[in-house]
């Protein structure tokens, strides 16, 4: 099997594969961290780092038509009456190649002359839902990471007489002490990082206002260090999804290029993040339809999430959902070496 | 005869295929791979930002800037932007006739009083703005209406502490001192300020 898998590997890499894969990851080093002409954020990196699997998921699926072409899968009836060899080669050699691959991008940030990405906080624009008589309700827009908190600038003129601090709570009793003349740090409660909405009281009767257009969520944002993490989450996005091209391929018996298309759309439903108001998609019955089946797949937004303000997102997959994602992966190579009757 | 299962699954997947693809157009829904390519495009938007830059294209640097932030979310470019054709274009060292220099100030102080709900740390550009109106605008137009603006956005300004980045206690301070004043010498006591920092110091120069 293993000699089935190189030979896969190798066919799936071709002539200039490792060259196009080590040439990308140069010049995507180059263009996220590079003193000079990065911006030493590590999201756009992320973001061309993930076109080597898109790119092996699309080279799987021709190759795969190609070797049914040639005849291929009679060869391995007569090879390997059970069918497992096979299909688990092809999984294996696409697990190499991923790695691989995401070995070479954890290495950029180690070469000479790059900027690694320190980390930090990112700031993000918050719309207020209501404003009622001393409260606020705000909507963050989906679920925030862990560490996220909101700010907060407090327009302290209108009481009467003049308070210095006052305590903010919100509707499970936390509280926080509002200095005037300084930002409201909220640090998010778990139910609200996880819902994504927000609702704070000032004591009632204060006068206590809220400068709207300056409310802000803090979200941390991972720095180098945290590349390798956020390189093996997507690989954990990506490996099912080759397994459903494989499960298509195989005991679908469906051209493998398209499945490799549908594949590729089923992959960015689930990277989908449905906006927080429908009317903000321009949309209708499309969408509904799509935030339907969106919903009916476990939230792994935060493995994928990667490009500018990926931060916003990224980390915020539950071990619950990972599990059923991957449990998808493992049900798919199952059905991939299942083999069915020859027509 | 029917078709095979396998015919069957094939016609589901390219209705799927057809579908997504609406969904990309119409519902907003992002393909795989995508960002990489508006990475790619908010890169070239900064390169030609630092070429706006270098070659002092002062409008250039406020659209490349809006669509930097469009694009990524960073809004220092903006800020930098709101400060040179607020605060550097119209200044005394460009030697510009009054009606000029009061026409770059305003272009500025517009530029910032539309990008606060945007930007993701909009307390620096208060700032800015107030110094704008105030210390640019105001002495040439004689217009309140500046004036009351630029106060307005310093008391935003002060009542942050300065924004999370830049917190600083003698900002927290001072709006503590101008809450404990009666209102009608509030106005007054924010001016009074400006004119004092405007004297030893000019709003923080973005980079």
């Amino acid at each position: 099997m293993i000699n089935l898998a190189l030979g896969f590997a190798r066919e799936l890499l071709g002539r200039w594969g490792l060259w196009v894969l080590l040439g990308g990851i140069f010049t995507a080093s180059q263009v996220s961290f590079d003193t000079t002409l990065g911006d030493a954020n590590i999201g756009p990196y992320l973001a061309y780092v993930s076109l080597w699997p898109i790119a092996l998921l699309f080279r799987c699926g021709w190759l795969m038509q190609k070797r049914r072409a040639e005849g291929w899968p009679l060869e391995e009836r007569l090879r390997d009456p059970r069918g497992y060899r096979a299909p688990l080669a092809e999984f294996l050699a696409l697990l190499l190649l991923m790695i691989g691959g995401l070995l070479l991008a954890g290495l950029a940030v180690l070469v000479p002359g790059v900027q690694s990405p320190t980390g930090g906080a990112s700031l993000f624009p918050v719309s207020l839902q209501n404003s009622a008589d001393g409260g606020w309700e705000f909507d963050l827009g989906g679920q925030v990471p862990d560490g996220g908190q909101m700010l907060l600038t407090l327009d302290w003129s209108q009481i009467d007489p003049p308070q210095q601090a006052l305590a903010i709570r919100n509707a499970e009793g936390a509280e926080v002490l509002a200095t005037a003349g300084e930002i409201l740090r909220w640090p998010l409660q778990k139910e609200e990082a996880e819902s994504g909405k927000v609702q704070l009281f000032a004591p009632a009767g204060t006068k206590l206002r809220l400068f709207r257009p300056l409310v802000r969520l803090e979200v941390p944002q991972p720095g180098g260090s945290d590349l390798w993490l956020l390189l093996l989450r997507q690989t954990l996005f990506f490996l099912p999804l080759m397994a459903i091209l494989l499960a298509l391929a195989r005991f679908g018996q469906v051209r493998a290029s398209l499945a490799a298309w549908a594949v590729f759309f089923f992959g960015s439903l689930a990277a989908y993040h449905p906006p927080t108001r429908l009317g903000d998609a321009g949309l209708g019955w499309l969408a509904k339809v799509f935030l339907l089946l969106k919903h009916s797949l476990p939230n792994v937004e935060g493995l994928i999430s990667n490009g500018y303000r990926f931060e916003r997102y990224s980390g915020t997959t539950s071990t619950g959902a990972l599990v059923v994602w991957l449990a998808v992966g493992v049900l798919a190579l199952l059905l991939a070496c299942k083999r069915r009757a020859a027509r | 005869m029917n078709p095979s299962p396998s015919v069957w699954l094939q016609r589901c997947l390219a209705i799927w295929i057809a579908l997504a693809v609406a969904g990309s157009l119409l519902a907003g829904i992002q393909p795989l791979g995508q960002s990489a390519g508006q990475s790619a495009q908010s890169w070239w938007t900064a390169r030609r930002y630092q070429q706006a830059d270098a070659d002092l294209d002062l409008l250039g640097l406020r659209d490349l800037g809006q669509q930097y932030l469009h694009q990524t979310g960073n809004g220092t470019p903006l800020h930098f932007a709101i400060y040179q054709i607020g605060f550097a274009a119209s200044g005394p060292s460009m030697n510009r006739l009054p009606a000029d220099a009061l026409d770059w100030a305003k272009v500025g102080a517009k530029l910032a009083g539309d990008s606060v709900d945007k930007l993701p740390a909009p307390w620096e550009a208060l700032q800015t703005q107030s110094h704008v109106l105030v210390e640019r605008a105001f002495p040439i137009s004689a217009d309140p209406q500046d004036l009351h603006v630029g106060l307005r956005a310093m008391e935003w300004f002060l009542a942050s502490g300065g924004g999370p980045n830049a917190l600083s206690r003698l900002t927290s301070a001072a709006y503590r001192d101008f809450l404990l004043l009666p209102p009608s010498e509030r106005r007054t006591f924010l001016l009074n300020r400006m004119l004092a920092e405007s004297s030893d110091e000019s709003p923080a120069q973005p980079r």
